[in-house]
């Protein structure tokens, strides 16, 4: 019967020593007994206390997973939470991002006595028959055929009429423009400007129309005024005094015949700037789709989860040295109480 | 709860009392300290928790733990009475049981308490390795490698007094 980590030649030793069992003395079992019967029976409850104690090391162990869970279903609630409706993310800002700039934003239209307009259509204002006016117009337009729309703006002018002040024709290898400025008579004008309109889309259209019929009629007053006086001299003997004022006058008066040819004629015509681009509009970028309900909630959880990992990672930073020390200390103070009972032990 | 305490205190008495009277080397002082162990062990038998070891070694701890404060108390008499030297033990006292061969007995004393104690652990109450390891606070190995040496110098002194 010898132990297993002993050397076989104790064998004989062991014999002895258990052959020899020290038994209680009598008086010990007495006390012992006596003991025993003076404990009182304990109560239900205390017994059912003691029985439901659970060690910590397997509380630990349950302990642990149920936190992890409890933080992963805390996530999961959270990100159901705060990852919001469906439907409700698609409208506002998003919508409005999917629609395409048709047109750019039109300048504000100066403050202007006469009539003007500005639209995005093709839309203009009539010539008033009978009236002199300062009429121009600034169309905008996107064509496919650049060279094409410029000469059929050119010949459009023409043959209505007019003619060309100015062109100015740049042509790229991807985009290019042309500016042309045209003449085109007054009473052509909205022809003029429904033809251009459809060369291709409108961008920008601002048409301006100005009434200067009151400078004429004031010069012609004036005229008038001056035709009369020089009649009057004329009626009255030739002096060189009177030969001189009519001279005067009549030098006045041409001026004032020629402005007033000039302005008519200048009056006669509108003046059409024409601005044409076949540069074509950016293609608005595809919006990525909108994460589902899912989705979101995932991300969120995933968040939360990272905020709780933060943390946790912080109490261990800190509290890990902390641990750690106690640890150390409890440990070390198990062995030197050890080693003091190994001492004591060795000395009695 | 007294029945079970009763029963268990009944069937390991004599392995508490044969384990205290070979670490004190003292009859007398090993019939109190086994009164004193069975009183803490009756107060504490609620903690008691069979899953984390069997009640003899449960009971040995306790004894342990008791006897230490005992040799302390010792050991702090012995200084104020000034006291150093050990006491030594009657010749002819029986302590480590009947039948025992007189240089058996008479080595068994001259060992130290610490040297007895995993003798009495692993040879008398047949504690296996870890459980009396556990209870010494030491390594398996460790208590093995105790208990050797304690047997290898047991059996010196044997010899030395057979051939005295």
């Amino acid at each position: 019967m010898s132990l297993p980590d002993l050397d076989e030649r104790f064998d004989e030793l062991v014999l002895e020593l258990r052959a020899t069992q020290v038994s209680a003395p009598a008086g010990l079992r007495d006390r012992v007994e006596a003991l025993v019967k003076a404990e009182p029976e304990e109560r239900p409850a205390r017994r059912q206390r003691r029985r439901l104690r659970l060690p910590l090391r397997r509380l630990a162990l349950v302990a642990v997973p149920v936190a992890v869970v409890l933080a992963a279903a805390g996530a999961l609630v959270g990100g159901l939470a705060t990852s919001g409706g469906g439907s409700r993310q698609t409208s506002g800002s998003l919508q409005r991002a999917l629609v395409p700039k048709a047109l750019p934003a039109r300048p504000a239209p100066a403050p202007n006595a006469s009539l003007h307009a500005a639209t995005g259509a093709g839309a203009t204002i009539a010539p008033s028959p009978g009236r002199a006016q300062l009429y121009t117009a600034d169309i905008y337009l996107r064509v496919k055929d650049l060279s094409a729309a410029t000469k059929s703006a050119l010949a459009t002018a023409r043959s209505l009429g007019g003619y060309v002040r100015s062109v100015n024709y740049d042509d790229g290898k991807d985009s290019g423009s042309a500016e042309l400025v045209l003449r085109v008579p007054l009473r052509a004008v909205q022809t003029a400007i429904v033809r251009f309109s459809a060369l291709g889309t409108i961008l920008q259209q601002h048409v301006d129309a100005q009434d200067v019929q009151p400078r004429i009629d004031a010069r012609f007053r004036q005229m008038q005024a001056l035709r009369l006086q020089i009649s009057k001299l004329q009626k009255l003997p030739v002096t060189d005094s009177t030969t001189a004022k009519i001279s005067k006058l009549q030098r006045e008066l041409r001026v004032l015949q020629a402005d007033q040819a000039r302005e008519t004629r200048e009056y006669s015509f509108a003046t059409i700037a024409l601005s044409l681009t076949s540069k074509q509009p950016a293609k608005p970028k595809p919006q990525p789709v909108p994460p589902s309900r899912i989705d979101r909630t995932l991300d969120r959880a995933g968040a939360i989860l990272l905020d709780e990992a933060v943390v946790v990672l912080y109490v261990l930073i800190v509290g890990g040295p902390i641990a750690l020390l106690a640890a150390f200390f409890l440990a070390g103070g198990r062995a030197v109480r050890r080693r003091g009972e190994a001492r004591l032990l060795e000395r009695s | 709860m007294s029945d079970e305490f009763a029963a268990v205190a009944e069937q390991h008495l004599d392995d508490v009392y044969s384990y205290l009277v070979y670490l004190t080397g003292d009859r007398d002082t090993a019939e109190d300290l086994a009164a004193e162990t069975f009183e803490k062990a009756l107060r504490s038998w609620k903690r008691f928790d069979p899953r984390r070891g069997s009640a003899k070694t449960w009971l040995c701890q306790i004894a342990r733990s008791r006897a230490l404060d005992h040799f302390r108390s010792e050991q702090r008499r012995r200084r104020r009475e000034d006291l150093y030297a050990v006491r030594e033990p009657v010749d002819h006292e029986e302590v480590f049981g009947r039948g025992l061969s007189p240089w058996l007995e008479r080595a068994l004393k001259t060992l130290s308490a610490g040297e007895r104690e995993v003798i009495a652990l692993r040879v008398l109450l047949g504690l296996d390795a870890e459980s009396a390891s556990r209870l010494l606070g030491i390594s398996p190995t460790a208590c093995s490698t105790r208990l050797n040496r304690a047997l290898t110098k047991l059996e010196e002194r044997v010899r030395t007094y057979v051939a005295a």
